[in-house]
């Protein structure tokens, strides 16, 4: 079932004040204008397809249940990242996978990327350059991950990632620029300096 | 070069090559790049290259997206959302047809917490306590009655059951005291002659007095010779 035209062309605002009066037609077109976006956001966080898929159903549910709440202090996909956020985190944690997943989030995190195995530059040439640069991104640590994916991805501003991630914006920023630098590091790495994509 | 506007404008870029950048954040951005574009010179080259490399990499992000089903999604959320509405009816009603009252409500909390609180044991000693306590009062207002009953009796000097009237080997005295008598002086008297109250006081202030037949006599004269005795004679 197609949403109805209507509700389909409103903006974010006006369909969240509409489910807030409980009407199912524009949650049906905000779940699929947004659903996509914190599916992905909260793979990247966790990555397990599984957990995501239920924590971007959770993240949606509340916004059925508490789109009266909204205060307008964001924008209404800022404040949805940010419920995917935290319910991402609580999924961690009844998983008991918080620890492990999450342990390193230090900004100063120095950790080396390179896999100095013996042959790992020749099976890692024979891949794809993309499919190399989702493994260096999928090695850095989870909030660097996750505000690198705010930014690239969802194109969302400093502030709005605070926001979303409940950081000041100057943290955000250090966030992001430790991760571009160790995914280059990583790329670098891989296919050496100046070959990166 | 790392100044304030050129850091600013590389965090900007993700959100214009996305075109998510809000007005003013883009008319910043595109006055930021003519400038440095008429600049020229390594900075420009520099931060082209730096603009292509977020490109490139925004586009392999994106497209390496994990992929939702948002249709199925959907149908899932819908079974959510009709589940989470039922819950909400069916619980309404029953909150609403029946409304505890406040004693209720005190009764049930006083309840649990007792039934938490307490062991299994608890309850039948509690109960054989109380039992205890209630016999115990029971006995001590007993007592309390018979003390009172036996001074109301001492006073009053009850003669003994008409059965007892006439005492073997002993003759009975019709003896009147004197209204000032006391208890104390009536039993003292009654003692220094080994005699017994066996009757009245009648309806004339009369009281029978068994005196043994060997102390008659001596009786007779204490009786007499008593301040607290009106008179004394055989009946």
């Amino acid at each position: 079932m197609q949403p109805h035209n209507e509700a389909s062309e409103l903006s974010d605002l006006a369909l969240l004040t509409q489910i807030a009066a409980h009407s199912t037609g524009a949650m049906e077109v905000f779940y699929k204008r947004h659903a996509s976006a914190v599916y992905a956001f909260s793979y990247r966080r966790m990555a397990d397809a599984a957990l995501a898929d239920e924590v971007t159903n959770d993240t949606l549910l509340q916004v059925w249940h508490s789109a009266s709440s909204f205060a307008q202090q964001s924008s209404p996909k800022t404040w949805l990242l940010g419920i995917a956020k935290n319910k991402s985190l609580d999924a961690l944690r009844t998983r008991g996978r918080a620890n492990a997943r999450e342990q390193d989030t230090s900004d100063e995190d120095q950790q080396a990327f390179a896999d100095t195995a013996p042959g790992a530059y020749a099976q890692l040439l024979a891949k794809q350059q993309g499919s190399h640069l989702s493994e260096c991104f999928d090695k850095l640590p989870p909030e660097q991950r996750s505000c690198m994916h705010l930014s690239f991805v969802d194109g969302l501003t400093l502030a709005e990632i605070a926001r979303v991630m409940g950081i000041p914006a100057n943290t955000a920023a250090t966030r992001i620029h430790h991760a571009k630098r160790k995914l280059r590091e990583c790329m670098e790495c891989i296919f050496g300096k100046g070959e990166v994509l | 070069m790392n100044t304030p506007d050129m850091e600013r404008a590389q965090h900007l870029i993700p959100g214009l090559l996305k075109k998510t950048l809000g007005n003013d954040d883009s008319e910043w951005m595109a006055h930021f790049l003519n400038t440095l574009r008429a600049q020229g010179g390594s900075v420009w080259t520099e931060f082209e290259q730096e603009m292509a490399w977020v490109e490139r990499t925004q586009q392999h992000l994106t497209q390496t997206s994990p992929v939702f089903d948002t249709q199925a999604g959907w149908q899932r959320m819908q079974g959510r959302m009709d589940a989470a509405t039922e819950k909400v009816i069916v619980s309404a009603p029953a909150a609403l047809s029946r409304p505890r009252s406040v004693v209720q409500w005190v009764k049930s909390q006083f309840r649990a917490r007792v039934d938490k609180s307490i062991r299994w044991w608890q309850k039948p000693a509690v109960a054989a306590l109380a039992s205890a306590m209630i016999v115990g009062q029971m006995g001590l207002l007993a007592a309390v009655v018979r003390y009172y009953y036996n001074i109301e009796t001492q006073s009053a000097i009850v003669a003994p059951a008409s059965g007892e009237k006439g005492l073997p080997d002993s003759i009975t005295l019709a003896v009147v005291f004197k209204d000032n008598a006391t208890l104390k002086q009536v039993h003292q008297l009654l003692g220094s002659v080994q005699a017994q109250v066996v009757g009245g006081p009648g309806a004339i202030g009369v009281w029978e007095i068994a005196i043994p037949k060997d102390r008659l006599n001596e009786a007779i004269k204490v009786f007499g010779d008593s301040k607290i005795v009106e008179s004394a004679a055989p009946q």
